[in-house]
């Protein structure tokens, strides 16, 4: 019996092929003799054999390439948390938050490339959608643009495109691309144009972030210490905004996790966010050499270029006036 | 960049060397991290941790030893802690994981095998059981399972890594084992394993 509890508890290492040869040949012996042993020996591989099997979840190429960034993010969160950190931690997080200010030349390549990508980004979301939605499938199509019950139009009224069949169920046929205009061939009683949702909660909330935060940049980034009086820069008070505006960000950046189609502007939140941590991190209140570093990261990341682009994403998608477009209950079409 | 310069440039604070040596490790620590903590926030909760750790107080290291021990041992220190600071073992545990899994990995599966959804659910199902296997043992008979299990190494090396002896070492593979022998155990889940390894 004995040789049994043994036995047992060496199976996972003879399972790993961890035991020595004189261990080895006493286990096997025991299980030739022992038809028990032998049985909960072949279970316990096969158990093994089997969480072979197991396929862990890969958080995925997002949250692998923004290791770095998160980590520094922290890293200045936590100094900036720290009411006294030691010279030594200091200088270490001085350097982490220094990460912009030591990009490599191809950066600004890098940031070039992205910005055109982002251009081209933004127009084929403002015009592919349109041509495209002919190629959904129907029930796709309809559900993706059925009325909204308070502002159109009441559903015993179906609308009537001139040549085109009037909009059924979910079971409507896809019309051949081909044969079809540019507009989504499924239209809103009485919409003007293809419908635009209101932003949510969130997107307005990351939208007036980055409207302040713009202000405050502006404000660095224009000061030349050459000209004027570094008083005149107030940094106490631009580090306490910065300090201010970059506890909202973490929640800013979670309430856009669960929001389709925003990552851009989440990863706009982020890259101020960085930013701002930066500021509110600057040593004293005459850190000149620190605000340069600011103003190189906030050219090396494109910031204002990104800021334009979101707003000109606005202005596209609510008319040039910056406000929501929304159908005109009983226009007639 | 080979470790001896990895570490060399760590202790000189070079940055580009903090960012290699994440680059290089960030896997080993964040899928340790997921198994031992068993979801994926907390999991990168102790991923920044290990990292923030290392940054601060590289001065720790013991120059001779290898920086792969060196961190695992301060994951899993980080993901214990952080399991105290919860208060439980598995109650979060969550399904996170295996959510992720159904959500993710069985799309890909489908991709492969778009003919045969039937397939599909069965692997579902046996990620399902797999992950449920692995919450009923604890998160230090985990660590010790999956570094043995997943990462290959050996039991003495996993005693240094951990700073446990090489007897609790053993003990906790044994009794991970058993436990995952209990779980795994109906005839059919085992009847579906074709090969195994001595």
């Amino acid at each position: 019996m004995n040789e049994c509890v043994r036995t047992k508890e060496k199976m996972a290492e003879a399972y790993y092929g961890e035991l020595g040869p004189d261990e080895k040949a006493r286990f096997e012996a025991h299980l030739r003799d022992c038809p028990r042993c032998a049985a909960e020996y072949a279970e316990t591989r096969a158990a093994l054999d089997l969480m072979d099997k197991r396929e862990r979840p890969d958080p995925g190429p997002e949250f692998w390439d923004g290791c770095w960034d998160r980590l520094s993010r922290r890293a200045l969160w936590e100094n900036i948390e720290e009411d006294d950190p030691p010279a030594a931690e200091r200088s270490i997080f001085g350097r982490l938050g220094r990460v912009f200010g030591r990009l490599p030349s191809w950066s600004y390549a890098t940031a070039g490339a992205a910005a055109i990508l982002l251009i081209g980004i933004l127009i084929g979301t403002r015009l592919v959608p349109q041509q495209q939605a002919p190629m959904m499938t129907a029930g796709a199509n309809a559900r993706a643009t059925a009325p909204v019950p308070d502002i159109a139009a009441p559903p015993a009224a179906p609308a009537v495109i001139p040549n085109q069949a009037p909009v059924q169920a979910t079971t409507q046929a896809p019309v051949p691309s081909a044969k079809v205009p540019a507009r989504s061939p499924i239209v809103r009683a009485g919409a003007a144009g293809p419908a635009v949702a209101a932003p949510s909660k969130a997107v307005l909330s990351a939208e007036s972030f980055i409207d302040r935060s713009k202000v405050l940049l502006l404000g660095l980034v224009n000061f030349d210490p050459g000209t004027k009086d570094t008083n005149t820069l107030d940094l106490v008070e631009k580090k306490a905004f910065s300090r201010e505006l970059a506890a909202q960000a973490p929640a800013i950046r979670r309430a856009l996790k669960d929001e389709r189609g925003r990552s851009r502007l989440r990863e706009l939140v982020s890259d101020l966010e960085l930013i701002l941590l930066q500021i509110a991190n600057l040593e004293s209140e005459q850190d000149l050499e620190g605000v340069e570093l600011v103003r190189q990261g906030v050219d090396q990341k494109s910031i204002f270029m990104k800021i334009n682009l979101d707003r000109m994403g606005r202005e596209t998608g609510r008319g040039t006036s910056g406000k929501i477009k929304q159908p005109v209950q009983g226009a007639s079409l | 960049m080979d470790e001896k310069e990895l570490i060399a440039g760590l202790g000189r604070g070079d940055k580009v060397a903090y960012e290699a040596l994440v680059e290089r490790y960030k896997k080993k620590v964040y899928f340790l991290a997921l198994d031992v903590v068993g979801n994926a926030n907390d999991a990168e909760d102790v991923f920044q941790e290990v990292f923030l750790k290392v940054f601060k107080s590289f001065s720790t290291f013991k120059k001779g030893s290898g920086l792969s021990p060196w961190l695992y041992r301060i994951t899993y220190n980080a993901a214990i802690d952080n399991i105290r600071r919860r208060g439980s073992s598995t109650d979060t545990f969550d399904n996170e994981v295996i959510d992720g899994w159904s959500a993710d990995n069985a799309r890909t599966m489908s991709d492969r095998r778009p003919e045969d959804p039937a397939r599909t659910a069965e692997a579902s199902l046996l990620q399902a059981r797999i992950h449920s296997a692995l919450q009923m043992i604890s998160p230090q008979e985990r660590a010790v399972f999956v570094l043995r299990h997943y990462e290959g190494l050996m039991i003495r090396d996993i005693a240094k890594s951990l700073g446990l002896s090489v007897g609790s070492v053993k003990s906790y593979l044994f009794r991970a084992a058993a436990k995952l022998r209990k779980e795994l155990g109906e005839p059919a889940l085992i009847a579906g394993v074709e090969t195994g390894h001595e």
